[in-house]
């Protein structure tokens, strides 16, 4: 039986995506079965939603990345292509346990994908070559 | 990952571990010269960055030198040793970014000189440090082996090793996760320790050279931990699984303990108000208690349930670790009642499938079900296990995925049949026997951020006509009205009132006091009640406490009361009705802890007189009702005039519990400390009050026949009275307030109350909040007045009498206080004491109360005299007169009525007295103050 969590998360999202559209809102029960895939990291995501950390900046090329403003006010970047985050739960959770499926940052960017609540920004073709470049993490 | 595992270490382990630093002359040359990352110093820089948002994170101190001064520290003495190991944000972030730490030695040799110097001798490779070497090198992908595995098993596997450093100290993987064996009184604790960075790691800065690293991550995630099992440490690792034997593994602690989901995650943090995560965060707590509730009702019940809507019965085929959760492939079975009994069939479709029990089933009798690992551990599962899954839980149909997905799936239980019994392996489900699923592909990303999305055609199995996308809540009742008051607070949205309409019982009516505003506008509480003012308010609002058939117990707070008639009219209406609850809202949820007065409330109506439901079983209620302990929490709802719905037309509900009237004398003999009862008694007198602030407590003496009646308190050591406390937070009409005020005076005819739930505490009646006081109603009266011996008998002043008594005595006059002896005039028609003298007159006096002129004023004494009781010997007893006692002892004494003479009333005899016992000492003898009382 191949990871089966995946395609439960996919789901998941394509429901809130679903939901949040017609009705602006998420249901309780959407919250509830959230947290029961991601366990604590929903609510860590939610909490960065409503503190509206998140960003989408592209760039003219096209390029897209996400980044996520930490709790502890580290910007982190994450890719609209893979699954990464430079954050430590990422490398430890699900990078090196495998214990979880995502970490907050990037959870956080596909909620505020499927609620369409991220803020945008548009940045140069060179700025998005920095930021994929890791030259910008700690800026701003 | 395994900071509490080095932290357990010897204290040459620990130097090893704790320290990159220290750890270079654990590294072979060769692998040590091969890693070039950045300096150690700013490793720990970023490693508090990485905590600045826990709790344990507090002061905001730079931790790079902090750790150099944790590393001297160690070398000294074993205690400071130990208290260095105490600072968990230290060790947590050492441990969280420990793939670094073994690459920044090299480029600090300064700092690690001293332990170079010091630990020469030990040239052995650190396996723990090689491993991540590897790790960060991703040449061989391997995943270390131990490390990898959970907490728990990490745990065992510590246990396992433990011992064998001396043995093979060369073994690399025994060597990195040893514990010494005195450290493993701190293990429980530890593991708590250990849980924390999975959950709690976050915002931790990455290294610049951190997209080479993340490339070797991305590689070694998408590797298959099973290849990594290959090679050199398969063989360690099967040696660790035939040691554990030998070894004798402790049993573990977990299954003692269940934690509802994220328990654990202790961390308090503040959510935006109104958001998103406050929203789960509230529903979290509401599934908590929920699972809680539920559990400590199932305890009682253990029989199968499938009949019930809403439960589905499961055979667990597979279960394999996927992400942290356990996914289990189970099989839908469908319950069928034969004559011997229940059996259960296997694989039938048809006849159930559109009942409610399916919904969300499909045809295949296979889903996969989510089980969180606290209830994977708390059901112990084992393959060919029968689960009950009980409502709430989710349903999730994935595009092309037939089988139907269970989500939240706590609401769990296993059912062991008979005859399975023997033959199944009980014992919980060891982390090593649960078959991990690979690293799902990281490259595979989900919806292609959603908005970027093409219809995906169904790529996994062979659906997908279905209707997917639906996450569809199973909630044990659809109907309008639901019957749970636990399961209408879930349902709960975001503030909003609570949706349908709830049927409960009204076991009481009652009134608190209703919230002062308050001036700064601060939002008080309804549990911080406001006390009662000096003036005794009277109306209050008003309350039911209802409870549902599953036993739940709910105070809600209702509109002000608008009469004092309507408490009573009301008590009589509604309590022992069912009723219904709309539109009320949640104020709060209690705790036993928390609200001791409303629980012991609750104490006295349970157990419940009729059999609960119980969530787990309907067969099994019965044991439900007498095993289960009461409630340990309950919500305080809020609701307006309309919110309660009551049918007269129906009879009492067999679930009310009217309060069971007592004489005093069963409450004194039966009564357990701290529960509730309820009487009618004679007011006596009405102590002196106590106040405190604003606030004043009402002490009233009542008795009744019970304990007046011949022959009875006398002799089985009770009393003739008993005290009665009113707190302030007792609401009383103001008839009974003018009541019970007039009833210490002697012309006032006895007022006969009801005591209904008021709180018997250390032998004592306290009247507080739910606690009701009327007049008793003449049809019930149990005590008729004239059945009450005139005078009302008390207990003789003995060496036993308490203090806040009312005691009978006669004595000799020994003494006189001359310093408290002393009288004053008042108005011979209002009995004022404001009396001016008359000026226009030489003699006589105004009075500014009536403004009439006194001529001849009362004279109003005030004597204390020393007694020689004759029933108490060696005892000193001082008593306040009232003034027709003063008057009778001064009457045989001269003329003069302002002049008296000491020695003249000495010797006299007075009594019986009725007096109030203000004071008892007997630390040098026995000293009693008196106050003398008018009954």
């Amino acid at each position: 039986m191949s990871s089966v969590l995946p395609f439960v998360a996919e789901q998941l999202l394509k429901d809130i995506e679903k939901s949040y559209k017609e009705a602006s809102q998420l249901p309780d029960d959407l919250l509830i079965a959230l947290q029961c895939i991601f366990g604590s990291c929903a609510l860590q995501a939610l909490d960065l939603l409503d503190h509206r950390s998140v960003t989408c900046v592209s760039s003219p090329s096209g390029r897209r990345v996400f980044r996520v403003l930490g709790g502890s006010g580290q910007l982190y970047t994450c890719f609209t292509s893979c699954h990464y985050c430079p954050c430590p739960a990422f490398s430890m959770a699900v990078l090196k346990r495998n214990s979880g499926l995502l970490c907050k940052h990037i959870l956080a960017a596909y909620l505020c994908q499927a609620m369409g609540q991220s803020q945008q920004e548009q940045v140069s073709d060179q700025d998005m070559s920095r930021i994929l470049a890791g030259q910008a993490a700690s800026d701003s | 990952m395994s900071i509490s595992v080095r932290r357990k270490r010897n204290s040459r382990d620990l130097r090893c571990i704790l320290f990159p630093e220290d750890s270079i002359d654990t590294i072979r040359n060769t692998s040590s010269t091969k890693v070039q990352v950045s300096s150690s110093h700013k490793s720990w820089q970023r490693c508090g960055d990485a905590f600045l948002d826990t709790p344990v994170q507090k002061k905001p101190k730079s931790v790079g030198p902090k750790h150099a001064t944790a590393r001297q520290s160690l070398l000294q003495t074993s205690t400071e040793k130990t208290k260095e190991e105490t600072e968990e944000p230290v060790h947590i972030a050492w441990s969280s970014s420990e793939s670094e730490h073994s690459d920044c030695e090299e480029n600090n040799p300064p700092r690690t000189a001293v332990f170079q110097k010091q630990h020469q001798s030990r040239t052995k490779p650190s396996p723990n440090v090689s491993s991540h070497l590897q790790f960060l090198n991703s040449e061989a992908d391997e995943l270390p082996v131990i490390e990898s595995d959970s907490d728990v098993h990490e745990e065992e596997d510590g246990n396992r090793f433990r011992g064998q450093e001396e043995k093979d100290p060369d073994d690399p993987v025994a060597i990195s996760d040893f514990k010494s064996p005195e450290k493993t009184k701190t293990k429980e604790k530890s593991r708590e320790t250990q849980m924390v960075p999975d959950v709690d790691i976050s915002d931790y800065a990455s290294d610049e050279e951190g997209d080479p690293a993340g490339e070797t991550l991305l590689n070694v995630a998408e590797t298959d931990p099973a290849d990594a099992t290959e090679g050199g440490r398969r063989s360690l690792s099967d040696w660790v699984r035939s040691a554990q034997a030998l070894l004798q593994t402790p049993q573990k602690q977990d299954s003692c303990h269940f934690k509802t989901p994220d328990d654990s995650n202790k961390k308090r943090r503040k959510f935006e108000s109104g958001g998103l995560a406050e929203r789960l965060n509230r529903l979290q707590c509401r599934q908590r208690s929920a699972i809680s509730f539920w559990r400590h009702q199932s305890t009682a019940a253990t029989s199968t349930a499938t009949g019930k809507p809403g439960v589905l019965a499961l055979r667990i085929l597979r279960v394999q670790e996927d992400c942290g959760l356990r996914v289990g492939l189970c099989q839908h079975l469908q319950e069928a009642l034969h004559e011997g009994g229940r059996d259960l069939v296997e694989g039938q479709e048809g006849a159930a499938a559109g009942e409610g029990e399916r919904k969300g089933l499909g045809e295949n009798d296979h889903c996969l079900v989510l089980f969180s690992r606290e209830t994977a551990s708390q059901l112990a599962l084992s393959l060919g296990d029968l689960v009950h899954v009980h409502p709430p839980w989710q349903t999730l149909v994935i595009e092309g995925e037939r089988r139907p997905i269970i989500l939240n799936a706590h609401f769990s239980q296993k059912v062991v049949s008979p005859g399975r019994q023997g033959c199944s392996t009980p014992g919980p489900w060891a982390s090593s026997q649960v078959q991990r699923c690979p690293p799902y592909p990281l490259s595979h990303c989900w919806g292609q951020w959603l908005d970027q999305r093409v219809p995906v055609p169904a790529e996994r199995g062979n659906g997908g006509s279905r209707q997917t996308g639906v996450c569809e809540r199973v909630q044990p009742e659809s109907t309008g009205v639901c019957d749970s008051l636990l399961e209408a607070v879930e349902r709960l949205g975001s503030g909003s009132a609570l949706g349908p309409c709830l049927e409960v019982v009204i076991q009481r009516v009652y009134c608190l006091p209703a919230p002062q505003p308050s001036a700064v506008g601060l939002r008080r509480s309804p549990y911080l009640r406001s006390p009662r003012s000096t003036s005794h308010v009277s109306t209050g609002r008003l309350c039911v406490l209802v409870q549902d058939v599953w036993g739940m117990f709910s105070e809600v707070q209702l509109q002000a009361l608008g009469s004092e008639e309507q408490l009573g009219w009301l008590s009589q209406q509604w309590e022992g009705r069912a009723c219904l609850l709309q539109r009320v809202k949640v104020l709060q949820r209690v705790t036993r802890h928390r609200c001791t007065a409303l629980f012991s409330l609750i104490d006295s109506l349970w157990p419940p007189s009729l059999p609960l439901r119980a969530h787990a079983d309907s067969l099994g209620c019965e044991e439900g009702r007498t095993t289960a302990a009461a409630p340990s929490f309950c919500y305080c709802l809020s609701g307006s005039e309309a919110s309660v719905v009551v049918n007269q037309e129906e009879p009492l509900s067999p679930l009310y519990q009217p309060p069971v009237m007592q004489s005093l004398r069963e409450i004194l003999q039966g009564g357990k400390e701290g529960s509730r009862c309820s009487f009618t008694a004679s007011v006596v007198f009405r102590g002196f009050q106590a106040s405190q602030g604003d606030t004043e407590s009402w002490l009233l003496f009542v008795t009744d026949t019970s304990l007046q009646g011949e022959g009875g308190p006398s002799q089985s050591c009770l009393p003739r009275t008993l005290p009665v406390c009113l707190s302030p937070s007792v609401m009383l009409q103001r008839s009974v307030q003018q009541a019970i005020a007039s009833s210490s005076s002697p012309a006032s005819a006895s007022c006969h109350l009801t005591f209904r739930d008021v709180l018997l505490q250390r032998g004592c009646i306290v009247c507080l909040e739910q606690s009701t006081v009327r007049f008793a109603e003449p049809s019930t009266e149990s005590l008729p007045t004239d059945l009450l011996p005139q005078p009302i008998l008390l207990d003789q002043l003995g060496p036993d009498t308490a203090p806040n008594t009312l005691c009978t005595l006669s004595g000799v006059i020994v003494g006189v206080d001359e310093d408290t002896a002393y009288s004053w005039p008042v108005c011979s028609l209002c009995e004022s004491d404001r009396l001016d003298r008359a000026l226009v007159k030489q003699q006589g006096f105004v009075c500014t109360a009536c403004g009439t002129e006194v001529v001849k004023p009362i004279i109003r004494m005030q004597l204390e005299v020393f007694l020689n009781c004759l029933s108490l010997n060696d005892c000193t007893i001082k008593i306040k007169l009232q003034q027709k006692t003063i008057h009778s002892v001064l009457s045989s004494e001269g003329s003069d009525p302002e002049l008296h003479e000491v020695e003249s009333i000495l010797g006299k005899e007075v009594g019986p007295l009725n007096a109030y016992v203000q004071v008892i000492t007997r630390t040098s003898g026995l000293w009693a103050g008196l106050e003398e009382v008018n009954l």
